[in-house]
C-alpha cells in the first residue's frame, strides 16, 4: 500500500516538474485545470476521496492503469512547496484521517470551519487592512448561507480622545446631567465618557458603521479557510495561484489541537465570541 | 457565428420549456446541465463580441443576448491579475461594461477558446429558497496585432442562480417555474 502511495506521489511531483510554466497547448491547459483545486468544494470532495472529483475522473480517463488510494491522494492536498518541515506531522495526520476503523471526513454542512477574508477597508478617509470572518449557517432542510461571525481591523478601534480635559464632571448629577447634550456632539472625545476598559465589540461597531454607510470595502486581498472539524487537528487552506500542478486551494498550515485550544483559536484568531456551538463541527440547530 | 447563436437560442428555449418544474421540485441535475449550456453560450457570445470580423450591429446583438443569460447586465465581473513585480490586484466592472470593452479591443485578430468547463459541486440551496452553484472554466485568449501575438490562460468562476418565476400557463393562470441564470464572474489570471 505504501508503495502505491509513493508511486502516485512521485507521479504528481513528476508532472509538477515537467509541466512547470509550459502551458502551450490545450492538452496541457486541460491537465493543469484538472489537477488544480479550483474551488473549496472540490477540496472537500478530494479530502473525502469522492469519486466525482474532477481529478479522479480525469486520471481514470487518461491514466486508467494508475492505482490511486486515499492516503496518496491526501498528500496532493498540501502545498508541496513547503511540505518538508512538517513531513512527519503530515504522515501522522493522514494516518489518522485514513484510519480504516474510524475514517475522518469534512462536511460542508457542519460547524467547525470558517472563511477569513483579508481585505482593505476605508473609514473616514482612513484606509487599512482587516479581516472578516464568516461561517456557513445551515438549517435542517440543508439550506444555508454565509454569515459574518467576526471582524478585526485597526480601523475599528476608536481613536484616542483629542482632548482629555473634556469629561462629564463629578457634579453633573446636580444639573440632571446637562453635560450629556455636549457629549452627544463630541464624537472625537467619546473615550472620555465611557467606563475604563470597556470591551468594544468590533462586530457590533462594524454593523453600526455599515448600517450608516460609513465604512467601505476597498478590495478583497485573500481568503483563507480554517478547518477544525477533524478531532484533534486544525488546518488552514489558502489559494496558491501558480503554474505548477500543485496549485489552487491547498493546506497551508497543519497543527494538532485539542478542544480547549480550538475554543481559544475560535475566540482569538477567528474573533468569534459565540459559545453555543461545538468547535469540531457536530451539526447544530442554528 | 450567427448559426451558433441560433442553435444556442433553440437549445436554451428547449431546456427552458422542457426542464421547468413545479416550484417544489426543481430537477437539479437537469438545471445543472442547463447552466453549463448557458455558460458555453456565454463563451460563444464573448468570442463573437471580441472578433474583429463581427459587424458592429452583430456585436451589439451578441452583447444583448449574452446579458440575457445573466441575472442582470449589472452583475459584477471581477478580474484578479498579477502585474509584473507587483502584488496581485483586483478590479471590477459591470457585465455590460466588460462586454463593451471587450468589443472595442484593438487587435487584428482575437481567438477566445474555453478549453474545459466544469461545475465542481452540486447546486446548493440558499436560505432564500434559490439554488446556487459555481461553474469553472479555463479560457485561452490569443490576440494578434501585426507581428505581435498576445496569449493568456485564465480561469473563470461563474456564479449560477436557480430561481423561481411566475409565468402564465395556457389557461392564463400564473404558474411558478424555475429558471437558471448566470451571475457574478471571478476571473483569475495565473501568477508565475
Amino acid at each position: 500500500m505504501l508503495i502505491r502511495t509513493f508511486i502516485i506521489f512521485i507521479f504528481i511531483l513528476f508532472f509538477n516538474q515537467v509541466l512547470k510554466s509550459q502551458f502551450t497547448n490545450n492538452k496541457q491547459i486541460r491537465e493543469k485545470f484538472n489537477y488544480e483545486i479550483i474551488q473549496l468544494d472540490e477540496f472537500i470532495d478530494r479530502f473525502n476521496f469522492d469519486n466525482d472529483t474532477k481529478l479522479l475522473k480525469y486520471l481514470a480517463n487518461n491514466y486508467p492503469d494508475i492505482s490511486i488510494e486515499r492516503k496518496g491522494f491526501l498528500i496532493t492536498l498540501f502545498d508541496n512547496f513547503d511540505i518538508d518541515y512538517h513531513e512527519s506531522l503530515i504522515k501522522t495526520f493522514i494516518d489518522f484521517v485514513c484510519d480504516s476503523a474510524n475514517p475522518q471526513y469534512l462536511n460542508f454542512y457542519n460547524n467547525g470551519w470558517y472563511a477569513e477574508v483579508n481585505c482593505i477597508m476605508e473609514l473616514n478617509q482612513r484606509v487599512d487592512t482587516g479581516k472578516i470572518i464568516l461561517k456557513n449557517q445551515f438549517n435542517n432542510d440543508s439550506s444555508s448561507k454565509w454569515v459574518i461571525t467576526g471582524v478585526n481591523s485597526d480601523i475599528l478601534v476608536l481613536p484616542e480622545s483629542k482632548d482629555t480635559m473634556k469629561i462629564i464632571t463629578p457634579v453633573s448629577h446636580g444639573t440632571d446631567f446637562i453635560t450629556l447634550y455636549d457629549v452627544f456632539k463630541d464624537g472625537a472625545n467619546i473615550q472620555n465618557y465611557i467606563v475604563d476598559d470597556y470591551p468594544i465589540d468590533e462586530l457590533t461597531y462594524f454593523m453600526t458603521l455599515i448600517h450608516y454607510n460609513k465604512i467601505k470595502l476597498k478590495q478583497v486581498n485573500k481568503v483563507t479557510y480554517h478547518f477544525l472539524q477533524i478531532p484533534g487537528w486544525a488546518f488552514t487552506i489558502d489559494y496558491y495561484n501558480r503554474k505548477e500542478l500543485n496549485s489552487g486551494w491547498l493546506i497551508s498550515e497543519l497543527s494538532q489541537m485539542n478542544n480547549v485550544d480550538k475554543e481559544n483559536y475560535v475566540k482569538e484568531v477567528l474573533k468569534n465570541n459565540l459559545t453555543d456551538q461545538t468547535v469540531e463541527g457536530k451539526p447544530a440547530n442554528n | 457565428m450567427k448559426k451558433y447563436v441560433i442553435i444556442i437560442g433553440i437549445l436554451i428555449l428547449w431546456f427552458s420549456s422542457g426542464y421547468s418544474q413545479s416550484l417544489n421540485e426543481p430537477n437539479l441535475e437537469n438545471f445543472k446541465k442547463m447552466a453549463e449550456i448557458k455558460a458555453n453560450s456565454f463563451s460563444v457570445y464573448i468570442s463573437t463580441i471580441a472578433n474583429k470580423t463581427t459587424s458592429l450591429d452583430d456585436k451589439e446583438t451578441a452583447i444583448k443576448q449574452a446579458c440575457r443569460l445573466f441575472l442582470s447586465d449589472t452583475v459584477t465581473i471581477q478580474v484578479s491579475y498579477c502585474p509584473s513585480g507587483g502584488n496581485p490586484t483586483v478590479y471590477s466592472r459591470t457585465l455590460i461594461k466588460y462586454l463593451r470593452r471587450l468589443s472595442m479591443l484593438n487587435y487584428d485578430q482575437i481567438t477566445i477558446e474555453w478549453v474545459d468547463v466544469v461545475m465542481v459541486s452540486d447546486l446548493k440551496k440558499g436560505t432564500d429558497g434559490n439554488f446556487y452553484g459555481i461553474i469553472s472554466t479555463v479560457q485561452r485568449f490569443t490576440a494578434v496585432k501585426g507581428e505581435y501575438t498576445y496569449s493568456d490562460v485564465t480561469v473563470k468562476h461563474i456564479e449560477v442562480v436557480l430561481k423561481p418565476y411566475l409565468k402564465p400557463n395556457d389557461q392564463g393562470d400564473d404558474e411558478w417555474r424555475w429558471d437558471v441564470y448566470l451571475s457574478n464572474v471571478n476571473i483569475v489570471e495565473p501568477c508565475s
